[in-house]
Parts: C-alpha cells; sequence; structure tokens
C-alpha cells in the first residue's frame, strides 16, 4: 500500500506542492521516495482548492484517483498567507483592548517610532514620513485602575467595576474579541486572570487572549501590539483552517493537516488557532528550513538563503547547521514579538522597475507585480523590468517561461527598455538590459553581505543556495560578487518553501521574562544566577511545551527541549539568546553560559565590545521544544536521460553576444559537469552558470556552481 | 579633470557606497552599545577629499555638519596627513555642537593622494566637567565644562597615540564606556576603510571619485532647479528662546533668534546677524549647532526627494558675526549647545523656508512648521533599586508632536524631524533599570496646536521614587513660556514645555487604597512649576515629578477644519470636547456625531468675535484696476497677482477678497487679532514681552497667520519679494 507525505505553500500567486511516495510509492518511473513538485494557481477565497490542484496533478501522474491518494497520505503540512493577508489588508476582528490606567496610549505613541519597516528614502522624505495606524485604534481601548511594579507587586489593586464599566465602554465601540495587557503582567498575572473571569461573566464565550498568557515578555508596547494582533486574527484563523480542514477532509485527507509557524516549527491547527500571529510568516520561512535540510546533507552547515521573487528578494542564514532567528517578526509596518526565522528582504525581484532620472539608470524598488508585470508577459505593463532584461539578454527562453503556460514577448521587452532606458542614457537595447541586470545583482550582493556582515560573518565563508521565481538564474551574478566558494540551485528550488515545510518538526516555543542581574564586577554569575532558580522556571516552560506537544500527538520520548537566555550586558543594549548544553544546568552550566555569551558577542559585535564588569543581565528564559513529524525518506536525484545533445543559444554577457549551451531536464545526471556560459532549463526554473564558472549535478540533483 | 563613469557603473558604485557607509555605522553600533548611540546619537559619513559630505545617512541630524567642519580643520591646520592618520576634534567653538559630541575622522589615500574621508561621532555619555553627564547647566564658562580636545591624531600612521587618548579617557566619569565608544569609532572606520580600497581596487579610484563627485554635482543641480521655480525675495521668522533670568524671583528672560533668509535666483543666504548677543549662561551654541540647524532643514525640506549630501549645501550661504548666542565663542559655556539656541535657529529658519516653499502650487505641501520646539533633558541619578548608583537620560522627550503640514496632521507623540527614526524605550525596561514608577505615559489631548490640518500631539510622563529614598534631576528646556512651534497660515502654535513637580504627594498610600491618580491636581502635597532649567531638582520617596514636552503647531485656521476629523479626534481623546468648541468650533452631539448647524452657529459666533476685536488695516483699500497678471499664490492664506500698473497685491484666498497691495508688507494689509489665553490652547504661555496675534482677512476673518512677536508690534515682514514693486 503505498503511502506520501505531503507538504504545500499556499503564496499569493502560485500554490506549490510535493508529494513525496514512501517505500512502495507507484510513480511510473517506480522509483520510490522520489520528490515530485507540482504548481498551480491559488484560489484565494479557497486556500484549499490550489492544493487540491496540485494534488490532481500529483495524482493524475501516478495514475491513482485524487480521493485515494489523499486517503494515503500520512502527513499533511502547509504554509499560509492567511494571518498575513487578514493582517495587512485589515480584514481582522475588532478588539476591545485593556490597559493599565495611564498606559492606554501605548499603541498609538508606538514608542515614538514613525519609521519601523520603511526604507532609507521613506524615512528621509519627512513630510510623508508618518506612523502607521494603530493596530487598535484609541476608541477601542480603554483603562483600568490597576498597577503592578517590577517586582511583581501590586502597587493598586485591580478595581473590578472600572473592568465592568470598560468593558461596557468597548462593547458600546463595537468591540467583537478581547486583548488584556497590562504592565508587569509577565511578573504578576493575577489582575488579568481576574479580568478575564469578568469578561466571561459580563460577555459569555467572548474570545479573550491575556498577553501573560500568550506572551509573558517585557516591553509593553510589542507585548501589546502582538496580543492585540493575536486576537483579531484567531477568529479569522480559525474559520479559514476549520473550512480548509473540511474541504480537505471531504475529498478524502484522513491526517491532521499541520501549519508552519514564523518560528520555522510546525503546530497542530488547534494550537495555532491559540496563536494565530506566530504563523504571518508561514511560507517564507520554509525555503530557509529547506536550506538548512539539504545544506545538512550535501555538507554545507553555512549558508545565506536567497529567494528571487516577482517583487522582493529575501535572505536568510543558516549557521552552524541551524536557521538564524530573529526574537521579533516584522510584518508590514509592525514589529511582533515573536520568534521567527530571520529573513531580510528588499524590492529586488524580476518585477522590480527600471527607471532614468536625472541621467541616472536606478532598479526597483517599485514592481510591476503580477499585474500588468513585466512588459514582456503582455498582459498590459509598458515598463521594463528586470525579466524584461533577462529575456533580451537570452538567458529566458519565451517559449519555457513557467513550464510553457506563458510565451514570452521580446518586442514588447526590448521597446520597453529602449523607450525608457536605452534612450534616455544612450545605450544599447542590449547594453541597458544588461545595465539593469547588473544594478539588480550589485543591490541584492550589497544586501547579502549585509546581512552576513551584521551577524559579524564574511560571506565568503557561506554558501549561496538560489530559489524562488528569479533566484536561480540571478545567483552566479550576485554569488559571484560576494565571493561565496559555492551557489546550490537546489533540485527543489520552484517548490523549496513547500519542500521545507515538509521537513519541519512539530515546535512548540514557550517563553517567560523573569529579569535577574549581576552586581558589577562578579566573576561567579552562578551566585547571583542561581542554577536552582533558573532549572525550575526552564522546567515550568518545558512542562507547558511538553503538555502542548504530546496534545498535538508527539511521543513524550521524542521531544527535545532546547533552553536558552536572552541576555546582555547591563550597561548595554544589544540582547543575545544564549543557548545551555544541558537540560539541567549546574554552577558550571551557568558560568559558561556567560563564557559563550561573551564569545558570541565579541564575535559579532567586535573583540573587546564585551563589557562584563559591569554585570550581566537575563531578560527571558525560553524553551523551544520540537519533535520530528514522521517522513518518508526521499530520493531528489537527478534523472538523467541523456535524450541528445545540449543545445546552443545566444546571450548577451560582458557587452557581447556570446554562444551559451543550453541544458533540460533530462541532460541532468549525477556527475554532469557543465562548463560555463551555460543555461539550464528546468520545468519552473531557468539556471544560469557564468563565464568563468563550472557547474556540476551532484547526487540530490542540485546543481552546484563555483568559480573557475 | 573629471572621470565619466557610465550609468550603470555610477549606481552600482553609489549603492555600495551606502552599504559601507552602513557597515561602518553598524560596526559603530555594534562595538560601542551605549545607550546614546543606540538612541541614534552618532552619526557615520563618508566625505569627499576636500570634506564635503557625500553619504550621509538619517541619525541625529542636528550635529550632521560639523564633521564636514572638522575636516576642513584638518586640512587647514595640517600638511603632513598621511595613511593611517585618525583625526580626533570635540572644540564645539572650531567643529562640534558640544564637548559630548567627539568626531573621528580617517583620510583613505589611493596612490599617495587622499580620495575620501570617512567620519564618525558619538555623543559620549561623559567627559568631565563640573556635572556628571557633562551638560553643565549652570556653567559660566567653558572651563567648568567637559574636556575640550583640539584638531589632533589620535592614531597617527596606525599606531595609537596613547597619551592623548589616556588624558580624554582619563577625563571622563565613565573610562570604560568612552573608551568603549572610542574602540568603536576605530573599528567603523578600519571596517569601512578596507571596504572602501576594495571598492577602488574593483572599479578605479577615479570612477569611484566620479560617482562621488557626480552624486553631490546631481543634488546640487537639483536644488538649484528647484530653486529656480521659487520667487527671489527675503523671508523673515523670528524664534525665540526663553531662560531663567538667574534672579531670586524666578523671572524669564527671552534671547531672540531672528532668521533673515534672501532667496536670489538658486542660492540661499541665511543670516542670523541680528540674534542676541552671547552671554555666559545656558544655552548658547557655537558656529557648529547654527550650521547644523540649517543643515538639517535643507535636508529635510528641500531634500526630502533629493539624495542627501552636501549638493545640498553648496548653493547655501549662513551669514552671522561671532559673539552671537547662535555663535558663541571662548570663554561662553556650551555644552548645553546641542539642545541651546541652534533648535531655536532651526525654528526660525524653518518659518522662512516655509514662508518660502508657500509661494509655489507645487511645493506648498513641502512646508512645515517650527519642527522641534526644545530637547527636553531629563537626566536622573541616584541610587538604583539594587543598591547601586545610576544616572540616565530619559529619552521619553523624544516623543513630541510634528509639524502640520498643507495636506495632513502632524505625527502624534514621536514626531521630530532631527531624529527621524528614532524613538524612546518601554516603561517596563526603564522601571526594570531606575528605582521610578511610571503613574502615567499619554498623550495630551489639545497640545497639538488646532488648526485646519492640527500639530501633533505629544506626551506627558509623571514619576515617583520607588525602592530608593530620592533621586536627583538634572533638568534642562526652553519653549516653557513662549511656544518655539508657532502654526502656519492661521494654525495655532502648540503647546509649550513644563517640567512640574509635587512634593510630599503621598501617591504609592494613595494607589495602594485603590484609588486611581488621573493628573497630579488630584494629589495632595505642594505643588510647583520647575523652572525650565533645574539643575538638581530633589524628587524624594513620595513626590511625583511630570514633564510635558512641546507640541506641533497647526496648519490653517481651525476653524476651516473638516468637522467629521474633529469629531474622530474627540472620539479618539486627540481633541477636547472644550477645544472642540472654543478653538475649532466643532459641536457635537451626545452620540459624538457632529451636530451642524450647531457648528455652523458657533463658528459664525466666533468669527464675530474676532471681526468685533480685530484691528483693521490702516491701508484698506483694497481696490484695483483692470486685469489679474502672474497669479500666484501664498500657502492657505494668499492669493498674488500683478495689476495692470505692475503692482503686486494679495487676496485673501478663502473669500478671495482683494487686500491690498504688497509693498509695505502683507501684514499691513491684513486685520490683527491679539490673542487671548482662551483664543489659544490650554497649555500656551507666552511670555509677558510678546503677544500671540493672529493676522486675519479683514472681510471674512479667517486666520491668515498666527505668530508670537513683540507687544509693540514685529519688526521684521514674513516676506518681501523682489522685483516689481512689491
Amino acid at each position: 500500500m503505498p503511502t506520501y507525505y505531503v507538504a504545500s505553500d499556499i503564496g499569493g500567486t502560485f500554490t506549490d506542492t510535493v508529494v513525496i511516495d514512501a517505500d512502495g510509492g507507484a510513480r511510473p518511473d517506480g522509483r520510490a521516495g522520489r520528490v515530485g513538485r507540482y504548481k498551480s494557481s491559488t484560489v484565494p477565497d479557497n486556500p484549499a482548492q490550489g492544493v487540491l490542484d496540485t494534488l490532481e496533478l500529483a495524482a493524475e501522474e501516478r495514475g491513482v484517483p485524487l480521493a485515494e491518494l489523499l486517503g494515503a497520505v500520512e502527513v499533511f503540512a502547509h504554509g499560509t498567507t492567511i494571518a498575513t493577508n487578514a493582517m495587512l489588508e485589515g480584514r481582522t476582528k475588532k478588539v476591545g483592548l485593556i490597559q493599565t490606567r495611564g498606559f492606554g496610549d501605548t499603541l498609538t505613541i508606538m514608542r515614538g517610532f514613525k519609521g519601523i519597516g520603511l526604507d532609507e528614502e521613506e524615512v528621509k522624505r519627512f513630510r510623508t514620513l508618518v506612523k502607521q495606524p494603530a493596530a487598535v485604534p484609541r476608541r477601542l481601548t480603554a483603562e483600568v485602575t490597576e498597577r503592578i511594579d517590577y517586582a511583581g507587586r501590586v502597587v493598586c489593586p485591580l478595581d473590578e467595576a472600572d473592568v465592568r464599566r470598560a468593558l461596557a465602554e468597548l462593547r458600546a465601540a463595537g468591540a467583537e474579541v478581547f486583548a488584556v495587557s497590562l504592565l508587569w503582567s509577565f511578573a504578576n498575572g493575577a489582575h488579568e486572570r481576574r479580568v478575564a473571569e469578568i469578561i466571561a461573566e459580563e460577555v459569555p464565550g467572548a474570545s479573550v487572549t491575556l498577553s501573560s498568557e500568550f506572551l509573558p515578555r517585557i516591553g509593553e508596547y510589542e507585548r501589546t501590539l502582538t496580543t492585540a494582533v493575536n486576537a483579531s486574527l484567531r477568529p479569522v484563523l480559525k474559520t479559514s483552517l476549520d473550512s480548509f480542514e473540511s474541504t480537505l477532509s471531504k475529498a478524502g485527507l484522513r491526517a491532521d493537516p499541520l501549519l508552519m509557524q514564523s518560528n520555522g516549527g510546525l503546530a497542530t491547527f488547534t494550537e495555532v488557532e491559540k496563536r494565530a500571529a506566530a504563523t504571518v510568516m508561514s511560507g517564507p520561512v520554509g525555503g530557509v528550513v529547506a536550506s538548512q535540510f539539504l545544506g545538512a546533507r550535501s555538507g554545507h552547515r553555512n549558508v545565506v538563503t536567497t529567494d528571487m521573487g516577482g517583487t522582493s528578494f529575501d535572505v536568510g542564514l543558516v549557521l552552524d547547521g541551524r536557521p538564524v532567528m530573529s526574537n521579533t517578526t516584522l510584518i508590514g509596518r509592525d514589529e511582533l514579538a515573536l520568534p521567527s526565522v530571520a529573513v531580510r528582504a528588499i524590492g529586488a525581484g524580476a518585477g522590480s522597475i527600471a527607471s532614468v532620472r536625472g541621467g541616472v539608470l536606478q532598479v526597483g524598488p517599485e514592481s510591476a507585480g503580477a499585474r500588468p508585470g513585466p512588459a514582456c508577459y503582455g498582459r498590459g505593463g509598458t515598463l521594463p523590468t528586470v525579466a524584461d532584461a533577462d529575456l533580451v539578454l537570452g538567458y529566458l527562453n519565451p517559449d519555457n517561461f513557467l513550464g510553457g503556460r506563458l510565451t514570452l514577448d521580446v518586442d514588447k521587452a526590448r521597446g520597453a527598455i529602449d523607450e525608457h532606458v536605452a534612450k534616455p542614457t544612450g545605450l544599447t537595447v542590449e547594453q541597458a538590459a544588461e545595465g539593469i541586470k547588473t544594478i539588480v545583482d550589485a543591490r541584492m550582493a550589497d544586501l547579502v553581505r549585509q546581512v552576513t556582515v551584521e551577524q559579524g560573518y564574511d560571506p565568503t565563508d557561506f554558501a549561496v543556495f538560489a530559489y524562488g521565481g528569479a533566484g536561480p538564474l540571478h545567483a552566479f551574478s550576485y554569488g559571484a560578487e560576494l565571493g561565496c566558494p559555492q551557489i546550490v540551485v537546489p533540485i527543489t528550488a520552484s517548490v523549496h518553501s513547500a519542500f521545507g515545510i515538509g521537513c519541519s518538526d512539530l515546535t512548540m516555543v514557550e517563553e517567560l521574562s523573569k529579569p535577574m542581574q549581576t552586581p558589577p564586577g562578579t566573576t561567579d554569575h552562578a551566585s547571583a544566577l542561581p542554577p536552582a532558580e533558573l532549572n525550575a522556571t526552564f522546567d515550568e516552560l518545558a512542562a507547558r511545551a511538553r503538555r502542548d506537544l504530546v496534545a498535538a500527538g508527539a511521543a513524550e520520548d521524542s521531544i527535545r527541549y532546547v533552553r536558552s537566555v536572552e541576555i546582555r550586558f547591563r550597561a548595554q543594549i544589544h540582547v543575545l539568546t544564549v543557548p545551555f548544553e544541558s537540560d539541567v544546568l549546574t554552577a558550571a552550566d551557568v558560568n559558561g553560559m556567560v563564557e559563550r555569551f561573551v564569545e558570541v558577542y565579541e564575535g559579532r559585535f567586535g573583540k573587546g565590545a564585551a563589557f562584563l564588569e559591569g554585570g550581566v543581565e537575563i531578560t527571558t528564559f525560553r524553551v523551544v521544544a520540537t519533535s520530528p513529524v514522521p517522513r518518508a525518506d526521499f530520493d531528489t536525484g537527478a534523472l538523467g536521460e541523456a535524450a541528445g545533445e545540449p543545445g546552443l543559444r545566444k546571450v548577451f554577457s560582458g557587452g557581447e553576444w556570446r554562444d551559451a549551451t543550453v541544458y533540460r531536464a533530462e541532460h541532468l545526471h549525477d556527475g554532469l559537469h557543465i562548463e560555463g556560459l551555460a543555461i539550464v532549463e528546468l520545468r519552473d526554473t531557468t539556471v544560469v552558470i557564468g563565464p568563468g564558472q563550472d557547474a556540476e549535478v551532484d547526487g540530490s540533483g542540485d546543481i552546484v556552481i563555483r568559480n573557475r | 579633470m573629471t572621470t565619466a563613469v557610465d550609468p550603470v557603473t555610477y549606481e552600482v558604485i553609489r549603492h555600495k557606497l551606502w552599504s559601507i557607509n552602513s557597515e561602518g555605522a553598524t560596526t559603530v553600533e555594534h562595538v560601542s552599545g551605549s545607550p546614546v548611540v543606540h538612541a541614534t546619537d552618532y552619526n557615520f559619513g563618508i566625505y569627499t577629499a576636500a570634506g564635503e559630505m557625500a553619504i550621509i545617512g538619517t541619525y541625529l541630524l542636528t550635529p550632521i555638519y560639523t564633521g564636514a567642519m572638522a575636516i576642513e580643520v584638518f586640512l587647514d591646520r595640517y600638511d603632513d596627513i598621511e595613511p593611517g592618520d585618525v583625526f580626533i576634534i570635540n572644540d564645539p567653538y572650531l567643529a562640534a555642537m558640544h564637548q559630548n559630541d567627539v568626531q573621528f575622522c580617517k583620510p583613505v589615500f589611493r596612490d599617495g593622494e587622499i580620495v575620501a574621508w570617512l567620519g564618525c561621532m558619538a555623543h559620549q555619555v561623559d567627559l568631565g566637567g563640573m556635572d556628571p553627564g557633562s551638560w553643565c547647566t549652570t556653567a559660566t564658562d567653558v572651563f567648568q565644562e567637559g574636556i575640550r580636545i583640539p584638531p589632533g591624531r589620535i592614531v597617527r600612521r596606525d599606531v595609537l597615540n596613547q597619551e592623548l587618548w589616556d588624558t580624554i579617557v582619563l577625563n571622563s566619569r565613565m573610562h570604560d564606556t568612552v573608551a568603549n565608544d572610542f574602540r568603536a569609532f576605530l573599528a567603523g572606520l578600519r571596517v569601512a576603510e578596507q571596504r572602501f580600497h576594495e571598492l577602488c581596487d574593483r572599479y578605479g579610484a577615479a570612477q569611484v571619485k566620479a560617482t562621488m563627485e557626480r552624486t553631490l554635482d546631481n543634488s546640487e543641480a537639483e536644488l538649484r532647479a528647484m530653486l529656480r521655480e521659487l520667487p527671489d525675495g527675503v523671508y523673515e521668522h523670528t524664534s525665540y528662546l526663553d531662560r531663567p533670568a538667574g534672579s531670586a524671583d524666578g523671572d524669564i528672560e527671552l534671547l531672540q533668534v531672528p532668521c533673515r533668509m534672501t532667496k536670489t535666483e538658486d542660492r540661499i543666504v541665511f543670516d542670523f546677524s541680528d540674534s542676541s548677543p552671547q552671554s555666559p549662561a545656558y544655552g548658547m551654541t557655537t558656529r557648529g549647532g547654527l550650521l547644523g540647524a540649517v543643515a538639517t532643514l535643507m535636508l529635510c525640506t528641500f531634500g526630502s526627494d533629493i539624495a542627501w549630501n552636501h549638493g545640498l549645501m553648496r548653493p547655501v550661504e549662513v551669514v552671522a558675526p561671532d559673539g552671537l548666542c547662535v555663535t558663541a565663542v571662548e570663554p561662553m559655556p556650551v555644552s548645553g549647545g546641542a539642545a541651546g539656541a541652534n533648535w531655536t535657529a532651526t525654528c526660525s529658519a524653518g518659518g522662512a523656508i516655509a514662508k518660502m516653499l508657500s509661494f509655489s502650487e507645487k511645493y506648498e505641501n513641502h512646508a512645515f512648521g517650527p519642527s522641534d520646539g526644545s530637547w527636553q533633558l531629563n537626566q536622573f541619578g541616584g541610587i538604583d533599586q539594587h543598591g547601586e548608583p545610576f544616572a540616565s537620560m530619559y529619552m521619553d522627550s523624544l516623543l513630541w508632536g510634528g509639524p502640520a503640514f498643507s495636506f495632513r496632521d502632524g505625527v502624534d507623540a514621536g514626531g521630530a524631524m532631527v531624529i527621524l527614526a528614532g524613538g524612546a524605550t518601554d516603561v517596563e525596561q526603564q522601571e526594570m533599570r531606575h528605582p521610578l514608577l511610571y503613574l502615567w505615559r499619554r498623550q495630551v489631548a489639545d497640545s497639538g496646536g488646532a488648526g485646519t490640518f492640527r500639530g501633533g500631539n505629544g506626551i506627558q510622563f509623571a514619576l515617583t521614587p520607588v525602592d530608593t529614598t530620592e533621586v536627583t534631576g538634572v533638568l534642562g528646556t526652553h519653549g516653557v513660556a513662549v511656544p518655539n512651534r508657532t502654526g502656519l497660515f492661521g494654525g495655532l502654535p502648540g503647546s509649550c514645555a513644563r517640567f512640574e513637580r509635587v512634593t510630599g504627594s503621598g501617591v504609592l498610600d494613595h494607589l495602594g487604597s485603590g484609588r486611581p491618580v488621573g493628573a497630579l491636581t488630584e494629589l495632595a502635597g505642594e505643588h510647583q512649576v520647575l523652572p525650565g532649567v533645574s539643575p538638581a531638582a530633589r524628587i524624594a520617596h513620595g513626590d511625583v515629578f511630570e514633564c510635558t514636552v512641546q507640541n506641533g503647531g497647526g496648519y490653517g485656521d481651525p476653524l476651516l477644519r473638516d468637522p467629521a476629523l474633529v469629531a474622530g479626534d474627540v472620539s479618539a481623546g486627540a481633541v477636547s470636547l472644550d477645544a472642540a468648541a472654543r478653538l475649532y468650533g466643532v459641536a457635537l452631539s451626545s452620540d459624538g456625531a457632529v451636530n451642524e448647524s450647531g457648528t455652523d452657529s458657533l463658528r459664525a459666533s466666533i468669527r464675530d468675535a474676532r471681526r468685533a476685536r480685530m484691528v483693521a488695516p490702516v491701508s484698506a483699500d483694497g481696490r484695483c484696476s483692470g486685469d489679474r497678471h502672474s497669479r500666484g499664490i501664498w500657502g492657505a492664506s494668499l492669493v498674488t497677482f500683478v495689476d495692470d500698473e505692475g503692482t503686486r497685491h494679495a487676496a485673501c484666498r478663502h473669500c478671495d477678497t482683494v487686500l491690498g497691495p504688497l509693498g509695505d508688507g502683507w501684514e499691513s494689509i491684513a486685520g490683527r487679532v491679539v490673542l487671548g489665553p482662551e483664543d489659544l490652547g490650554s497649555r500656551v504661555d507666552v511670555h509677558a514681552d510678546l503677544a500671540a496675534v493672529a493676522y486675519v482677512c479683514p472681510e471674512c476673518v479667517t486666520a491668515l497667520w498666527v505668530d508670537t512677536e513683540p507687544v509693540g508690534g514685529k519688526d521684521w515682514r514674513d516676506f518681501a519679494l523682489a522685483g516689481g514693486r512689491a
């Protein structure tokens, strides 16, 4: 009986799905564990439909009915943009927010920052530099009389009558769900819990999110923002996931679907319903996890992941085999206090528009998007884009774009570049096209450099993984500029995020802020940070994580825990997350952790940057618990049938037309050596090997490009 | 001869210079870790060989120009500059705003020639002087203040000048932090220099130099083109600096900082010659502060769509003799020079620029009133809850409201221009580290100036000591007795700054018994408004300290604000019911919706009252002959035109009534209404020497401009256009 492991990434435009046939798989080629890759258009109001469309393709390929394939799915995991879109488009529930008296303006004050999520050009334009609207408008925020101090002591008791009055006010203002975020609630949650009880009495059945339960972290702005966003998303996500699940189960799916979180791990629908805001980066982080997974197989411990799509270029890092995490998640112009796989983006993609102003050629950040899209799409776009340049230069085959589903119009591309770039600069169309490509590639290289340097690393210590619609075409250039020794285009490039989602573990993150300091001059840090106290906090968090993972179906003995603290020097600002090596901490472990903190800090911020004499401060404790999801052995190996000789095509490179060898998927086999200048045309991807580069196809089917 | 650089290489190099600059800045920030640095009171820049700014980021902008001044000094004084040298300076009389701002600069050599300079600056937490933190608010000369570092070399041919390093570090109360910042400077310069060399290796130094030159030339050309679109003339605005007079009765004296800006074709001259003379007290600024004020405005007004670099300063000249409050010289105390008369200069120059931009329909939306009133220093020190000494500058006072524009309201709580991307920390972070409990941190209703578009509201925060016996506050600001943030075209000024203290309030007992505290007035104890400069304010256990910031001015007559927007402001708590009726003339029904007929009659009655109080213009002859030519506008207020005889006239832009010829200044053809407290926001104080005055259309009595001016009348004109007879 064949079984399948399925993962989908439901993006804004396409739904990508990978299907892995477990042992006994009935693929026509008879190879078990192969990774099938499928793409279909996303159906925005019915995300399940896009998934079913891709699975229909998979079923057809295998000659089985869809229902039979679905019935044999062992694991179904997916990434979704539901929460992201709901938030960006404002389709969320109206939150009534309850805060400590005197601090009801926390969200609107926004700590005074008006530039978060904006690039330098937007920040410098003072006349249009305004804050984004607050997540909860002021009239839906109510203050209640109460106050707890930094030590968790009650300074002013909770006035229950005031809470009832506040609720009446919020309901009158139209509140549909409630969020409660009181000062220092993570140090003492009693007032918040009592507010929840009163809400239950006054508004039975109301959805309530308490900051002390959802996000017991220090920092009232981000805690309040995140709690409020979560409250507003929960009902939206629940409705959507319920309908998603019932559509798939009606079609025959028996497995409980899993959802990707921003932290790069999977969770059940029951769990994510409580943590809806933790799914806003559900899709994009899959690619980083996939790169981590494939990198580990091919011996790349340090990877820069580069995802070049239609509108943006996203960069992530895998360091020593682990994705680099951020303590926050940037979504639009809001920074949520939820850990996420760190992904930095700039507006550089295939759709980025080239323009000339004052004799200066610029590319992006404006994008032609999917509609009207680049001029060559023939959908009414008239402005020249990076894709138009790629086509004019001969890198793109007009008849093999999106697997031949869209024929590109070379004349329109040439026309747009001629009018808007070549004529104003006095360049030929080809020179102008190459100029566009040079500029966008340089900008991408600059971003990669910035991301690695900011972490204190040198890009030449990393392999570049390139994926997304346009990554494999441009990576030879930005990768070479960075001096990275290897540029890897994984076989899964066109469905890389979906593949990553399929590689993920069930993950639960539990956190608690419990500030602890060591006095200046401390040398035995364990004396000020008693191991017993640390163990008690960690054990409590681990127990919570365990309970949730077991409820999600994980076997208790399969769960692994990573205990870490957010720590900083007391005189300084930057917080680092430092893990402990063992589960039960001793004094030696605590002192070892501080030593490692100094080491990591100086590695990242420079020798001599540490200021240990001033003492250290732990702010937050974190336990990340993971349990592996059952996974099939798979084999992504290249499947060469050596059908005929590779072709030739003219490509404009380095100011002249040159011959490029053109390979197709059927030419690829383990160990194939390719000499640049060459193009590899896969079904959904075009890979370019530059002049002065060689490439080899490895046993996994990945194309590894090296500078000669 | 300049090297030609093709448009593609140009763009690639330009972007890489940005990336090098941000790598340098990142390195400084990382290595330093100082909270001041983290609040962006630092900068990193790439300069041309001649010391012009080539790449500038969006840091705290007021000290942005001193890097260029420093390089000029180094080039002037040293003829033996060599590879591996790093220069240092903090002398405020030469090239800094105050002693805390230490600048390091490093020349980059290629083939024996300087091709560029790299520079970085950061505010040092302490460099000695009579007060911790080196803001010496009571100093009467510079020798009581922090150490003054003349232009010199902290590194000579790659060898550290240890004697100089030690001399500076030893003079700080915070040796380690200063040494750490200096190490950060050197690390940032090293990284940026290495990357700059890589860039030159790849593209050739000539191409890199040519790219820098061209970015400057492009910005300069774009600015000059913009200036040519604006009318030639003289534009004036005056702002005041108030400070304790030093007398026992708490008198407040005023210094004036008028800006007379002359625009001729594609050049601008800012003339501050009529500013008050320097004096031995807090608030003086040096030429570095004055140039920084002008440079900041050039970047944020003209530079909003033009690349930021020295090209934006090339058409600019700043005129002011030495020895004024904006050009203080030795031995004037200048440790407060980063937060003194340079801010007042920003306000007056900003007003003058706005008056000019508003003559263009294309650029009137670039105009904004005085954007940043004062840096309200709140530095607290004492023994913290862990029993350790602490000293901390509270950044909360950065959360002031921004100025209104012709098309939008000012930003509430965080509208600063001088720090575009900065902000403050969480209450919880502050309370964790310092023994002060916040009672509130909130936006103050009506604190932004009312207007067709209202100024941004700012914050107020109140603190009370916990787990300590007392703390001491070093407080310093101006703008307590006069609003620096005047509005534009009939918009009202924003609220004044204020420090207030209640001693013996018993606030913790009050809260402990479950009674909320909504305002200081609800507390017992002795209430006292503290002077703007209070060098040692004692805040003991049981006392409450409150700080309220200065806020943005409005744009346009508040009576013209869309009543629906006022209703929204009231429901959001941004405008009180009282102000809605009194200043905006908007009547709301009990459900908060606009009562239209009530609003109409309220607004009519406010106009009637204005008309009754109006002093009509002397030359009220509005007749003019023939056709109207060369029509133009002046912001929301005037339409200008030239008659058949070549005389320029003005009409009210609201009712189109011709007011008269502009020959004697537009003020002489407008009605004049002196505003009292009932006409202004509740937190606006106007010093006895000044009056708040509305210039109104004598016909429709719409407010056309509201300003603060000497009680006896002002001796400047908002504008005098060149050419013709007006």
